[in-house]
């Protein structure tokens, strides 16, 4: 298992590689110029541009700019500093960051109880009232575009009823719309999701043997299928809650939430290259770990899995062996 | 008939078990009935579909609901009817006096818990002792099927089907059930496994001496194993005896023709006798004679009247009007 993890964590190598080199030649091939921008737009003076280029090292080829980017990440940690403000990337990621996964967590783990609960209800009480008006807002949650139930939910809340601040981050009380409303879709999801897994679980011939043992239902369902029904619930947690760490652009534009999404539209709008190039660096990385953490779920939950992890390591030595000529190995 | 009162264990009275579905009712057991004593084996022979499966997860109660519904009858264990018991009753008695073994070993058990868990489950459902003393208890239960207790700890997907169906067993037998029903345990495995597997669960039979509902469409398995049989025939018992009267003395035109349609080592004959036709649908069940269709011995009036059952000497049940005269039907 130990070793299934480090070989994970060694695998993020070629994947931060990958990514720094695409985010850059995405950069050098988008239109625009960041130095014409940074000189003052239509108005600015060809000399100004120049210089500002030169200043920037823009009129560089792409390789010595790209080799001089990975020496500074290398050896000064360094993930650029930003055109526009001059200030270091990784600082503004650090202070903006935590906005965005607080936001997330929160949203996550409300969206994931929530969510779970009402799709075990809807599966065990198939087709009954309840679990048609719980599909019925669940179709409804996936459905509704968050921008849309943003501006309702601050209507009513804030403007109506005046209950709820409509924008920004200092109190709890901020956090309490932007979170409804991702979690809210997310959890529309996940009920639906859990509800169809369960479905399918409950009808599994082992939770009829676990019935047959003279179990009490409350543990059949807690126990034998929820356990089983969760797998792909997993997944689908995981998937969301990366998205979520990219930064919810428009709840954080509609919230005034200073948060990584924005951070980076407002970079892709300014050809602020450094900027978009350090976020989306540490966005891989951390994508990279909710995926290892959503793998290692699995593994938690699935002995089936957790084997195959383990085999990984075995099945190579084997054909390791099996390359060499015969006689071989008895050396 | 020849059960002496005193014994008498298991009593199945005018059975009816209805799956009702959309596209109408599916009539799986029709009326049965059946008596069983202590200590007996009864085996349950019919073509797929023909209704014993749903008759043992009547007895258990678990006939899933829905769309299946025990419709009428009652279902006497030691003279108390089971289908009026609370579910909570009927917990405490699945398990633990009536246990079952699935057909398919290779989906009966929860995947993700160890098979050790899954037998101490039961064992801590029925008995009061400590979780170490029903750790104990599965170990000897596995050593018991033939499966060493250092793999008390191993998951289902590291065991092949027989060693699967072993694990289902010692489930079935670890609280010492009074009536264990196996649900053609051996068809879903190799030939060599099955007469392993066959001769565990024979071996333990013996030593409880537990009662047992076989159900089969293996008439070897009949011939070897059961004191008395009961042929099944769309939802109905066309006929019922001893080992004996059924297999020498056959009265039935349906069982006849299942003889005939075995291959037999002493005879030499170039093509066996199949039976002719289809089971009729079980959702629109004629109202005369459901074996009409196929029958060799069919006669004018057979297509007028649903026979009853007759007792032809010494309790064998034949339910066929070829026999309707020779003795008073039998209610």
């Amino acid at each position: 298992m130990g070793r299934y993890v480090l070989k994970r964590l060694l695998h993020l190598i070629p994947v931060l590689i990958g990514v720094m080199l695409l985010a850059f030649l995405l950069n050098e091939i988008a239109p625009g110029d960041p130095a014409a921008l940074l000189a003052g737009g239509e108005s600015a003076t060809p000399e100004k541009i120049a210089q500002i280029r030169a200043e920037l090292k823009l009129d560089d080829p792409f390789i010595l700019r790209f080799g001089d980017y990975v020496k500074k990440l290398v050896t000064e940690g360094n993930i650029g500093v930003s055109y526009k403000t001059q200030q270091p990337v990784a600082a503004e990621v650090a202070h903006r960051y935590p906005q965005t996964l607080k936001m997330a967590a929160i949203s996550a783990v409300l969206a994931s109880i929530i969510g779970i609960a009402l799709g075990i209800i809807s599966a065990i009480k198939q087709y009954s009232f309840i679990d048609n008006i719980i599909s019925m807002f669940s179709l409804l949650g996936v459905c509704m575009p968050v921008f849309w139930s943003s501006l309702l939910l601050i209507l009513f809340f804030s403007i109506n009823l005046k209950w709820l601040p409509s924008s920004g981050f200092s109190t709890w009380r901020h956090w309490i719309l932007p979170c409804a409303v991702i979690g809210t879709s997310m959890a529309a999801s996940i009920v639906r999701m859990t509800r169809s897994s369960m479905l399918e679980v409950i009808r599994q011939d082992y939770i009829r043997t676990a019935r047959a043992k003279g179990q009490v239902e409350r543990v059949v369902i807690s126990k034998h299928a929820l356990k089983n029904a969760l797998i792909p619930v997993v997944t689908n947690i995981g998937m969301h809650f990366g998205v979520l760490l990219g930064g919810a652009v428009i709840i954080e534009t509609i919230f005034v939430i200073p948060g990584i999404g924005k951070y980076i539209t407002d970079a892709i709008k300014n050809r602020d290259y450094p900027v978009v190039q350090g976020s989306v660096m540490v966005l891989a990385l951390t994508n990279s770990f909710v995926n290892l953490g959503v793998d290692l779920l699995y593994a938690a939950i699935d002995p089936r899995i957790r084997s195959q992890y383990r085999n990984m390591g075995k099945m190579k030595m084997k054909k390791k062996k099996a390359a060499l000529p015969l006689g071989r190995e008895a050396v | 008939m020849r059960t002496n009162e005193t014994t008498k264990f298991l009593e199945v009275k005018n059975l009816v078990i209805h799956y009702e579905t959309d596209n109408g009712v599916v009539e799986a057991v029709n009326n049965i009935s059946f008596k069983m004593n202590r200590g007996e084996t009864l085996s349950l022979v019919g073509e797929t579909g023909a209704g014993k499966t749903t008759t043992a997860l009547g007895l258990l109660n678990l006939v899933p609901n829905p769309p299946g519904r025990i419709i009428d009858g009652e279902i006497l264990l030691n003279g108390e009817n089971l289908l009026k018991m609370s579910p909570h009753q009927m917990q405490k008695i699945r398990g633990s006096k009536i246990t079952m073994i699935f057909q398919d070993p290779m989906t009966s058990l929860n995947p993700i818990e160890t098979v050790g868990d899954q037998i101490s489950e039961v064992i801590r459902l029925h008995n009061k002792v400590s979780r170490a003393e029903a750790a104990q208890l599965a170990c000897d239960m596995l050593e018991k099927v033939g499966i060493p207790a250092e793999r008390y700890g191993d998951y289902p997907h590291q065991f092949s089907g027989g060693m699967k169906q072993r694990v289902v067993i010692a489930i079935a037998l670890a609280c010492d059930p009074e009536l264990l029903i196996s649900d053609e345990p051996t068809s879903a495995l190799d030939v060599t496994i099955q007469a392993q597997v066959l001769d565990t669960m024979w071996q333990l039979k013996k030593e409880l001496k537990t009662s047992m509902l076989m159900i089969t469409h293996d008439l070897g398995v009949v011939a070897e194993t059961s004191d008395n049989v009961a042929v099944m025939y769309a939802g109905e018992i066309v006929e019922y005896g001893t080992l004996r009267q059924v297999f020498k003395d056959t009265k039935h035109p349906y069982t006849q023709a299942l003889f005939d349609s075995l291959p037999d080592i002493n005879k030499n004959v170039q093509r066996l006798i199949p039976i002719k036709g289809l089971t009729p649908d079980p959702s629109s069940l004629p109202n005369y004679c459901s074996f009409y269709d196929r029958c060799k011995k069919r006669m004018e009036e057979c297509k007028k009247t649903d026979p009853a059952s007759v007792d032809v000497g010494d309790g064998h049940l034949v339910k066929c009007l070829l026999f309707a005269s020779e003795r008073s039907s039998h209610e």
